[in-house]
This record gives structure tokens, C-alpha cells and sequence, in this order.
């Protein structure tokens, strides 16, 4: 068999294997875009934590959880966040994006009340978010940077905290506990919380934002410095929870974000620079994305320009109905259909599967496929720029 | 849900952190080494003082009739005070004047060390502010009455074991001069929460608290004292101790008012800065 053969045969076993693990959409995550399909891998779920089981109302979408109207906050002669608008629906799980001094952390810390803003206001279902006592077990936050009192006991730290929340004292023990099982931390109870690594520290801080099961969860950067498997498990539970609180998470991971928002703002010198649903971020229902063989280089050249070989798949994708156009980028190796996403019958997943039975018959390679430009392009596009 | 419960929440906190932790400790031993000073000192100096003027009991009641009434600058305080076992009285003074020291070593981390490592975050989430603030400076008060009452009972134990004084005497007496220490110590503490809250670490806030006291004790004591002049004298609360201990009733009356204002003047003025700072 031919060395070319043998590499196009472990990549297709490769595909299959993905295929297999994730499903379609998940397995073919090459690019951060497709991930806007959430793989919730069932069979990997352990079973639904105490504080899940409890907690089963969904949130209506329609109502407003989050309003944030013209919000500038200043300090000294520098603005950190710049007149800035959002609204935040219940029941969503929504990103705060941005580099380093785009002013996200501001604007966390001003939603959980610790700064004041300078201008403007901010509702927290409802309310200012300094009215601690009409927000007293409605609003669980992770603070970025906070630490534990390192002379705390775990359990007693949480019960400390459930009791501020207004939880009953027979009841705060328990709470406690279900929150610390949900961040699977049931053996840290009599552990003191100065004796914690970075990991567990996190997901106590963790159990302390979902104690009490509070409608709106604010977390601030929720997976930073964890190892992957842990950050994972932090993910999962964040999905769990999507529907029944809003959250907000900000943070740097743009896939982390991609795969468990359903919308977010991106921010850049404290000033909104896009907001909207994920999909809307990323064009994911505009356009889909193939990680094919590598072009001759020059900007933009469609493949039919160039490799008579692929000339048949381009000329084939161009003549599909829902495609509107095809091309390819030679800078990132991608090339790119665009459909017309107002035709009813036409979605992004109806067109990947169009395409791909194209490319596979005309055996080209493929090596990723995702919806949209992924948000780590779209962020690239909108922010840092002069 | 109540602020007195928030209040009782927070301060209930902080007075088991610090009991349990490394500077509770040390401040119980300190406390209990202070005490055992005064305790094995005292006697000594008071079998000194009978020898040394060689009085009779009524003659040397007098004599420190005339002492204390000099010292508190009313002679009915001092004829009250003559009564007391001497060592109640001398560790009722000792306790005023070393109060600002030891506020200032258990207070100065109340609230900038929340600050400086942010967990004061976990809080002013669940509880108002005022009640956050109010919280601390109770706990910090019940810490040093806790600590005041510890060598008290030092002293009674020793008083009543070498039957110096008969035992519900020393109790009493020991009892009453303790509740007068604690109006003092609560200013002191109101001022060391509000230096404490401005500082944004431990150790600024710390230097802070001792320069202020030390100011205070200069602005009210040397000066507004030693100067007579009467405002500065509300600056240092060590001042009000006269007028608490006082035989007259009215006078009592107006060192407590005394020290409840500075105390709400502390208390009000840091936990309405507190609400309006960034944390």
C-alpha cells in the first residue's frame, strides 16, 4: 500500500474513532466553531448532583436577568469600561470576552456590586446590585481573585456563607454539603481552606457562588489554573445549570466560552466592540468552515484555480443549491461555503453534510470542519486594533 | 433577613477565628503572663507601701483615699476606690492604659486583611455593608473584653487563694471594674476598626493604627491634659476613665455617653466610608 494511502486510511480510522466518541459535530471540532454544537457526552455524566436534583424549574428566556445601561467606570483619568450596554436574558449562559484591560473583570466586579460604576447603572434581577438583602440567595458570584480564609474549615466556610444567605441553620449544613458534592469536593469538609491546592481552593470557591442554588451565577474566570480534566468538570457543571440560573463567565478561554455560552460581549478598552448569541458572533449560521490540504500560497485562491484535482469538489460545492459561495483562504487553509441562512430548509448542519459527501467522494482530505469563523477569529478581528 | 442577625453572624465569625488562631493564642498568653506579673508584683507592692509608711489599716485607707482621689481628680472617687483591693485597682488602671496597645495588636488585620486578599468579597455579597463593619468592630470589642475578663480572673483567683480580700468582695469589685474598662476599650476598638478599614493590608494598617493612637494619645493626653485643654481631652479615650470610676452618679452618667459618641462616631463614620469604597 501506498505512503499516501496508509496516512488517508489512519485518518479516516481517526475521523471514524472521533466520529464515534462525539458524535458528528463534536468529533469534527476542528476549529472552535463547530463546538457552538455542545457536547454534552451523556454516558460521561456522572449522575445529577444533590443541588440539580433540587433545582429543576427553567427560567423564562424572555425575562431580563441582567441590564447594564450606559455603565462607565473610572479610575483616575482612565476609563475601564466605556458607556457600556448589555442586556442579559434568564436562563443563558453568557461571555464576558476580551484581552487583557478590556475591562471584563470591571464589569464582572461591578454586576456583583464590588465597584461602584461612575456612570450609569446595572440591574441584577431587578435590582442595584448593592441591594444585598433583595439579592440575598439570588446571586452567587466566583470572584477572580478572592481567597478563602486560609484558617476556615471548608464546611464551616459554606455554612458560614449559606447562613449569610439567609439559609436556616438546620438547612445550611446541608446546603453546604450538596454544594460541595457538586463540585465533587465531599472529603474536603474538615479540610482548612489555606491547606487547599489552587484546584480544589477553586471548586470550593466554586460550591460557595452555586450555594443555595441562586438564580444568577457570576463566574470569574471559573476555569483558570485548573488542569484539564477538573476544567472540564467544571464545564460540565456550568452546562448542568444552563436554564435553570443565568450565568455569566468571563474569562480568556475563547473554546471554553464557545462551547458553553450561548452569547457574549466582546470587550476591548472598556468599550462593547459586538454582542449577540454565539451563533451570531461567529456567523455560524452563515457560513461553515473545511480544514482541506494546504493551496498554493497567494491570497484567497479558489481551489478550482489550482489543483485540477480539486477542481471537481469546488466546481460540485459551487452547484449545490444552498451554497452561495465558495472559496478558499490560503492564509488559514480553510475554505469557506456561505448559505443563504434565510431559505427555511437550509442550515449550517444540512450544508455541512452536503459538502462533506462532495469532498469525500472526490477523496479529498479533511482534517476539521467547523461552523462559522470560530470566535477566537472573530474576537482577533474586532479587538486590539489601533 | 435581620441586620441583627448579620451582624451576630459576622461578629459570632470573627470571634472564633480569632480565638482559634496563632494570634489568639499568643494574645491569651500574653494576657496570662500579664496577669501573673501584676499578680506576683502586686502583693509586693503593696506590703512595701504598709511598711514603708508604717500606717494603720484606716490610717492607709486614707492615704490611698487621697492617692486614687488625685489620680481620677475627684476625692469621693478616691475614698470609693480606696475600698477595692488594691491590686483590682491597680490592674483597672494598668488594663486602661495598655487598652490602645492591645487593640491595636488584635485589631489592626480585622478588615484590611479581608481586603488585602479580597475575601471581604464573600461578604459584602451576603451582608450589607454597615452590618459587615458593625460586625467586625463587635468582634473585636468581645476580644478584648474576652481578653480583659481572662486576666481579671487571674487576679481574682490569686486574690482570693492568698485571701488578700474576702472573695465576694474581689468578685464584685473585680466584676465592676472590668464593666468599666469595657466602655474605654470599645472606643478604642471603634477607632482601630475605622484605621483598620482604611488601610488596604495588614501592615499599613498597622502602622496607621499606631500613629493615629499616638496622636490621640499626644493630642488628648498631653496636650488636652497636661495642657487642660478641654476639647483635645475627647480625643483619647483613655481620658474618660475618671469620670466612669466616679462616685457620682452623674459623672458616671457623662463618661458613658462619652464614650458611646466616640463609638458611634467611629463606628458611623468608617461603616459609611466602607459602603461607598471599592472592595
Amino acid at each position: 500500500m501506498a505512503a499516501g494511502e496508509d496516512e488517508k486510511l489512519d485518518a479516516e480510522a481517526r475521523l471514524a474513532a472521533r466520529l464515534d466518541k462525539g458524535g458528528l459535530k463534536g468529533g469534527l471540532t476542528g476549529g472552535p466553531g463547530a463546538s457552538a454544537e455542545k457536547d454534552e457526552r451523556p454516558s460521561e455524566r456522572q449522575d445529577p448532583k444533590p443541588a440539580a436534583k433540587a433545582a429543576a424549574t427553567k427560567l423564562d428566556p424572555t425575562e431580563v436577568a441582567i441590564r447594564v445601561k450606559g455603565v462607565t467606570k473610572t479610575f483616575g483619568l482612565k476609563n475601564a469600561v466605556d458607556d457600556l450596554t448589555l442586556t442579559i436574558h434568564a436562563g443563558s449562559v453568557f461571555g464576558l470576552i476580551g484581552p487583557n484591560g478590556a475591562g471584563k473583570t470591571t464589569t464582572f466586579s461591578m454586576m456583583a456590586g464590588y465597584l461602584k460604576p461612575s456612570q450609569g447603572s446595572l440591574e441584577i434581577l431587578g435590582f442595584a446590585p448593592d441591594r444585598v438583602d433583595d439579592l440575598r440567595g439570588k446571586l452567587g458570584v466566583l470572584p477572580q481573585d478572592a481567597l478563602l480564609p486560609a484558617n476556615d474549615r471548608v464546611g464551616e466556610f459554606l455554612v458560614d456563607m449559606a447562613r449569610l444567605q439567609g439559609i436556616p441553620a438546620p438547612d445550611a449544613i446541608r446546603a453546604a454539603r450538596d454544594a460541595l458534592q457538586e463540585v465533587d469536593g465531599q472529603t474536603w469538609w474538615g479540610t482548612r481552606c489555606g491547606a487547599l491546592s489552587h484546584g480544589m481552593a477553586k471548586r470550593v470557591q466554586l460550591a460557595q457562588a452555586l450555594l443555595g442554588d441562586p438564580k444568577v451565577v457570576l463566574l470569574d474566570e471559573p476555569t483558570a489554573g485548573l488542569d484539564p480534566r477538573i476544567a472540564y468538570e467544571v464545564r460540565q457543571i456550568i452546562k448542568g445549570r444552563k436554564g435553570r440560573c443565568t450565568l455569566v463567565v468571563s474569562s480568556h478561554n475563547l473554546s471554553e466560552l464557545e462551547e458553553v455560552c450561548d452569547g457574549a460581549a466582546i470587550l476591548d478598552r472598556g468599550r462593547l466592540m459586538a454582542s449577540g448569541t454565539m451563533s451570531e458572533l461567529t456567523a455560524a449560521t452563515e457560513e461553515v468552515r473545511f480544514k482541506v490540504p494546504p493551496l498554493a500560497s497567494g491570497p484567497a485562491i479558489t481551489l478550482a484555480a489550482v489543483e485540477p484535482t480539486a477542481r471537481a469538489p469546488m466546481a460540485a460545492i459551487r452547484e449545490l443549491p444552498m451554497v452561495s459561495l465558495a472559496e478558499y483562504d490560503d492564509e488559514r487553509g480553510e475554505l469557506i461555503v456561505h448559505f443563504d441562512r434565510t431559505r427555511p430548509d437550509v442550515d449550517a448542519e444540512r450544508v455541512i453534510g452536503a459538502v462533506l459527501w462532495v469532498l469525500l467522494q472526490h477523496q479529498v482530505r479533511i482534517s476539521g470542519v467547523s461552523k462559522g469563523r470560530g470566535l477566537e477569529q472573530r474576537v482577533m478581528d474586532l479587538t486590539d486594533k489601533p | 433577613m435581620n441586620p441583627l442577625l448579620e451582624i451576630w453572624l459576622v461578629a459570632a465569625r470573627d470571634c472564633r477565628k480569632n480565638i482559634r488562631s496563632l494570634k489568639g493564642l499568643a494574645m491569651a498568653g500574653i494576657a496570662l503572663l500579664g496577669a501573673l506579673a501584676c499578680t506576683f508584683k502586686l502583693p509586693k507592692f503593696e506590703e512595701a507601701m504598709d511598711q514603708a509608711r508604717d500606717l494603720a489599716p484606716d490610717q492607709m485607707l486614707e492615704v490611698k483615699a487621697q492617692i486614687f482621689g488625685k489620680i481620677y481628680g475627684d476625692e469621693a472617687t478616691g475614698h470609693r476606690l480606696a475600698g477595692a483591693p488594691i491590686k483590682l485597682v491597680l490592674l483597672f488602671f494598668i488594663a486602661v492604659w495598655l487598652a490602645p496597645l492591645l487593640v491595636m495588636i488584635v485589631g489592626f488585620d480585622g478588615i484590611s486583611s479581608d481586603l488585602q486578599y479580597r475575601s471581604v468579597r464573600y461578604w459584602t455579597l451576603r451582608t450589607r455593608r454597615p452590618s459587615y463593619y458593625v460586625g467586625k468592630f463587635l468582634a473585636l470589642w468581645s476580644i478584648i473584653g474576652l481578653l480583659t475578663l481572662f486576666m481579671q480572673l487571674i487576679i481574682w483567683t490569686v486574690t482570693i487563694v492568698r485571701a488578700d480580700a474576702p472573695a465576694g468582695e474581689t468578685i464584685a469589685w473585680g466584676l465592676r471594674f472590668w464593666a468599666t474598662s469595657l466602655p474605654i476599650t470599645g472606643a478604642w476598638c471603634g477607632m482601630a476598626t475605622l484605621t483598620s478599614s482604611l488601610a488596604r493590608t495588614p501592615m499599613l494598617s498597622l502602622l496607621t493604627t499606631s500613629v493615629v493612637f499616638f496622636l490621640l494619645f499626644f493630642a488628648g493626653f498631653v496636650i488636652g491634659k497636661g495642657g487642660d485643654v478641654m476639647p483635645l481631652r475627647f480625643l483619647y479615650p483613655n481620658n474618660f476613665d475618671a469620670w466612669i470610676v466616679s462616685a457620682k452618679p452623674e459623672r458616671v452618667l457623662e463618661g458613658l455617653g462619652v464614650c458611646v459618641a466616640y463609638i458611634l462616631v467611629t463606628v458611623g463614620a468608617g461603616s459609611a466610608l466602607f459602603v461607598q469604597r471599592d472592595v
